[in-house]
């Protein structure tokens, strides 16, 4: 059998794969980045198949690449589709997102798309199909070009309070991408630096996670810290050699945290005594600088988040009382943090009021029923917020906090 | 078991969270990328042999040649790999095997010194010889791939 029978299948595979890539709704930045990339990359493979098949049967090598050949494609195409999957995740999550690369003006070169995972994290969807695709014969140039992959837990999709977190894997992006701090001062040149019981790995990747928390604290506000507080912190008995310690991490944020909205009080409370851990900041010569340059890196683009007590208090009374806040949205995420109990609590009263029966009445499952419900209410209020609050900033002349056109 | 054993040595030098849970398609990419380094090779020096000078030097291209040459992060982290995937194969103790490091590195600076030449249009000896330690050596990659359940 030729080369050229062999690679007709896939051939035929890739026109269906580029089909459902087209079909894939273009909503946000990153999307549309993203079927642009794949749908040139699926045209490139296809012209090179045949290229291929031609001189794998002038060199006389076809046996040796049919199985290669299905593996690479086999996995190119299923790391597309798990995207093209994953498409319906979260549109206001995505809008989210889409508001924090406009921020902080590299819409262009980080697009960014979601995928629903057990851990969150993120890496370069570019980067991994180029080592996919360097395993066949195709030396296919993909150049700079970069799709952002969030991956994502449920729990963190459905309460918008925690989005702020997923600004830490856009600033790891913008560290690989724009600063390279870390690069510049800890770079990880050969086989011995790649291993993680070295020194330099270690700086390395520790300097990173305090740059990129740098960078996410100073441009969300509290609300970053006070979230990754709640759902990641915990007192480590292995320590990895990739992250600090939380309290180290904690220690550093809490120097970058704008005074005045939340004191974190309860957080500065449990780190009087920061155990050592494979490495202390302190010893980590180049951190100054390296955090100094993502603060920079904000100074520059203008996106440091310092607001006045008074002008978050304010929004804290529209959002208790369930009147929508659309202009910022920093600002509207870390006053609905501090206005939530305080809003579930009138959903409460207001819903039993309306049924007409007595706080005194209701029994305790009831209550716990009818705060989870409430709770979901408001969520889904944060959502609808930060949605309008993108949505205002992408078409300013259409949406007005009154909710009606300002032209009309 | 040595998949297990695979996921238990991701689990002690993973450098991200998010590696750890998809180790082993991590080490799969990493036995295919250094066989598609070989075979794009393979496919190189045959077509020079068979006389289709202008054809190899298509396949001989400059990312191929400085992959060879200095396989960088990606292509050290391969070697490394599969020189730590060999020797959990043997023995189960996941440290890095020099002798097997060595044989791979041998061979990819060899090949690389092979391509610049064709790449220069100077006159190159493909032995049959070398292409079967090519061959051979995907094999061993593909052994390997099927031995490590990846």
């Amino acid at each position: 059998m030729s080369a050229t029978d062999v690679f007709g299948t896939y051939k035929d595979e890739l026109r269906e794969l580029r089909e459902r890539v087209e079909q894939f709704s273009p909503v946000s930045v990153g999307k549309k980045a993203f079927i642009k990339t794949i749908t040139r990359l699926v045209d490139e493979l296809t012209d090179q198949l045949d290229i291929m098949a031609l001189d794998l049967d002038r060199a006389g090598r076809t046996k040796y690449a049919t199985e290669s050949a299905r593996r690479t494609l086999d996995l190119f195409c299923y790391h597309v589709n798990n995207i093209l999957e994953a498409s319906g995740i979260s549109l206001d999550l995505e809008y989210f997102l889409d508001q924090v690369v406009d921020d902080f003006k590299v819409e262009s070169q980080i697009p960014v798309v979601l995928m629903p995972y057990a851990v969150l994290g993120s890496d370069d969807m570019i980067t991994k199909l180029r080592k996919i695709l360097s395993m066949f014969l195709f030396p296919s140039d993909l150049g700079k070009t970069c799709i952002r992959v969030i991956y994502v837990p449920q729990t963190l999709i459905r309460d918008p309070l925690y989005w702020p977190l997923l600004i830490h894997e856009i600033a790891h992006a913008v560290e690989d991408i724009v600063l390279r701090a870390t690069e510049k001062f800890y770079p990880l040149k050969t086989i011995l630096d790649l291993d993680p019981e070295s020194i330099a790995f270690r700086k390395h990747e520790y300097s990173m996670e305090h740059e990129v928390d740098t960078i996410a604290t100073r441009y969300s506000g509290p609300i970053y810290v006070r979230k990754l507080f709640e759902n990641y912190f915990y007192e480590e008995i292995s320590i990895s050699p990739s992250h600090p310690i939380w309290l180290e991490r904690f220690k550093i944020m809490l120097r970058e945290v704008h005074p005045g909205i939340d004191s974190l009080a309860d957080i500065r409370s449990r780190l009087r005594n920061v155990p050592p851990g494979l490495i202390q900041s302190k010893s980590i010569e180049h951190l100054p600088e390296i955090l100094e340059a993502g603060r920079e890196f904000l100074e520059k683009i203008g996106m440091e988040f310092r607001p006045s007590a008074s002008a978050v208090n304010n929004v804290k009374k529209k959002l208790v009382n369930l009147h929508p806040y659309t202009e910022d949205m920093r600002l509207l995420l870390n006053a609905a943090y501090l206005a939530k109990s305080v809003a579930i609590s009138n959903l409460i009263d207001e819903r039993l009021e309306h049924e007409g029966i007595s706080k005194k009445e209701v029994g305790r499952e009831q209550m716990e029923q009818l705060q989870r419900d409430a709770k979901r209410h408001y969520d889904t209020f944060v959502r609808d917020c930060l949605r309008l609050t993108r949505l205002r900033k992408v078409f300013p002349q259409v949406v007005s906090d009154r909710g009606r056109s300002s032209k009309a | 078991m040595l998949l297990r054993s695979i996921r238990l040595q991701e689990m002690r030098h993973t450098s991200r969270e998010v590696r750890a849970e998809r180790a082993p398609l991590e080490r799969a990419t990493s036995i295919l990328s250094v066989t598609g380094m070989l075979q794009r090779t393979a496919l190189c020096l045959s077509l020079y042999k068979k006389g289709y000078k202008d054809r190899a030097k298509y396949w001989c291209s400059d990312d191929l040649i400085e992959l060879l040459k200095d396989p960088g992060e990606q292509g050290a982290t391969h070697i490394n790999s599969l020189a730590q995937l060999h020797s959990i194969a043997r023995n189960g103790d996941g440290e890095v095997d020099q002798k097997v490091l060595g044989e791979y590195q041998s061979l990819l600076m060899e090949l690389q010194g092979m391509l610049g030449k064709v790449k220069e249009e100077a006159a190159v000896d493909v032995s049959d010889n070398l292409l079967k330690r090519i061959d051979d050596a995907t094999s061993r990659l593909g052994r390997l791939y099927s031995e490590c359940e990846l």
